[in-house]
């Protein structure tokens, strides 16, 4: 294999384009009247033959290329079709709604804890009550173990209540898995709109697209213990020195908020409103 | 003593409902709720008296920090003790949290220990 074919159906046609100013660069002196060497204009002449032969396989080489391109675009118009008028769209509401019910169901957790805990307040005080009233030795130690029980209760209902943050963090997790998605859809919109391949109605393919805030969450929300950083940070605001360094949280997030950042960035060079506008 | 009277700004109610609670645990009892940044400064206007918010970062509408500039940038309110609890982690943010004025900073999850812990000293100075 000739190491142009390797390349992509960019690359060569950089190339092309490239080989064809090299050969009107060597044209053109004697367009301009140079003295005509017969031994240089062989030379010359057979140099400019390999060029071409070359740029005649290249040519050849992209136009199957490009044959290529179409015909897979063709056979994959319908799919991007699909993908754009509802797939991509199911998936958001399908996340929604997961969201939705995990809050839900995080609520009626948080408010039977809640309830737990405000009712080993009443169980306590009641203890209270009957230690006031008896004072048998043998039955406040009874009554001290049941009110260190009920204390333990109350903590672990407590600690649910903590442990239910889970909740507001899988959420903007899953916010961030919705706006990749959304991102793509995007992506998918605009290669349709190249295409005009499809009818988007009196509409601008743009205003059709989900409109994501992505300062509403941080995809890159992690739950677990967060007490190296914390510990950081509170050196930070102690102290003020802002050159000590913050524990990475989680390696493999801070590659997906790299990938998820790269993909934010484009969007600043991807005005899809300006380009559907023009 | 002055008795604290708290707004908690946070987008999630199942995060204000466990900051809520986590406060009255800690013994609290005034305590105002706002969905977002723009709805924190509005009940800031029409609730006199609040003197210590827990403001979440990432909120539709306004986020928590443009929340806590336009408090500094406000005089009536520019001295209220802000407190910001959220997931974002890196280094930079946290930096710029305190450049826009926040008093201290958890990361979620938190514990109420370290919100307790923060509270205080926020109050001890």
């Amino acid at each position: 294999m000739k190491e142009f074919e390797k390349a992509g159906i960019i690359t060569i046609f950089k190339e092309l384009i490239t080989d064809f100013q090299v050969m009107v660069k060597d044209v053109e002196p004697y367009l301009h009247g140079a003295a005509l060497d017969p031994e240089g204009v062989k030379q010359h002449l057979d140099d400019l033959l390999d060029k071409m032969t070359v740029l005649n396989e290249k040519i050849s080489l992209t136009h199957d290329l490009v044959k290529g391109v179409i015909s897979s675009i063709h056979a994959s118009r319908s799919e991007l079709k699909q993908t754009v008028d509802g797939l991509i769209q199911q998936t958001g509401d399908q996340l929604k709604k997961i969201t939705a019910t995990t809050e839900d169901a995080t609520h009626k957790i948080l408010d039977v804890a809640s309830k737990l805990d405000e009712d080993q307040n009443v169980i306590i005080s009641k203890l209270k009550e009957i230690v006031k009233a008896d004072h048998s030795d043998e039955v406040r130690k009874v009554i001290d173990e049941i009110q260190e029980m009920v204390y333990n209760n109350q903590n672990a209902a407590f600690d649910i209540i903590q442990f239910l943050q889970f909740q507001d963090i899988t959420a903007q997790q899953i916010a961030g898995a919705y706006s990749l998605l959304a991102d793509t859809e995007k992506t998918l919109v605009y290669v349709l709109h190249l295409m005009k391949e499809f009818d988007f109605g009196g509409n601008n393919p743009a205003d059709l697209l989900p409109k994501i805030d992505k300062n509403a969450f941080n995809a890159d929300a992690v739950f677990g213990d967060k007490g190296d950083i914390q510990h950081v940070i509170d050196d930070l605001f102690l102290t003020g020195d802002t050159n000590q360094k913050i524990p990475e949280d989680k390696q493999r997030q801070s590659d997906i908020a790299s990938s998820s950042n790269s993909n934010a960035n484009n969007d600043d060079d991807f005005d899809i409103d300006a380009l559907f506008n023009n | 003593m002055e008795e604290l009277k708290f707004l908690i700004v946070d987008d999630s109610p199942t995060m204000r409902k466990i900051v809520f609670n986590t406060l009255k645990r800690l013994g609290y009892n005034e305590i105002e709720e706002a969905e977002h940044g723009a709805e924190g400064l509005e009940k800031l206007r029409a609730t006199p008296g609040v003197n210590f918010i827990v403001t979440d970062w990432n909120m539709p509408v306004m986020d928590g920090l443009e929340f806590v500039k336009n408090i500094r940038a406000t005089q009536e309110f520019a001295k209220i003790p802000i407190l910001m609890v959220t997931t974002r982690s890196v280094k930079d943010d946290i930096i710029e949290a305190m450049k826009a004025g926040v008093n201290n900073y958890v990361v979620k999850p938190f514990t109420p220990e370290v919100l307790k812990a923060k509270i205080d000293l926020i109050l001890s100075k």
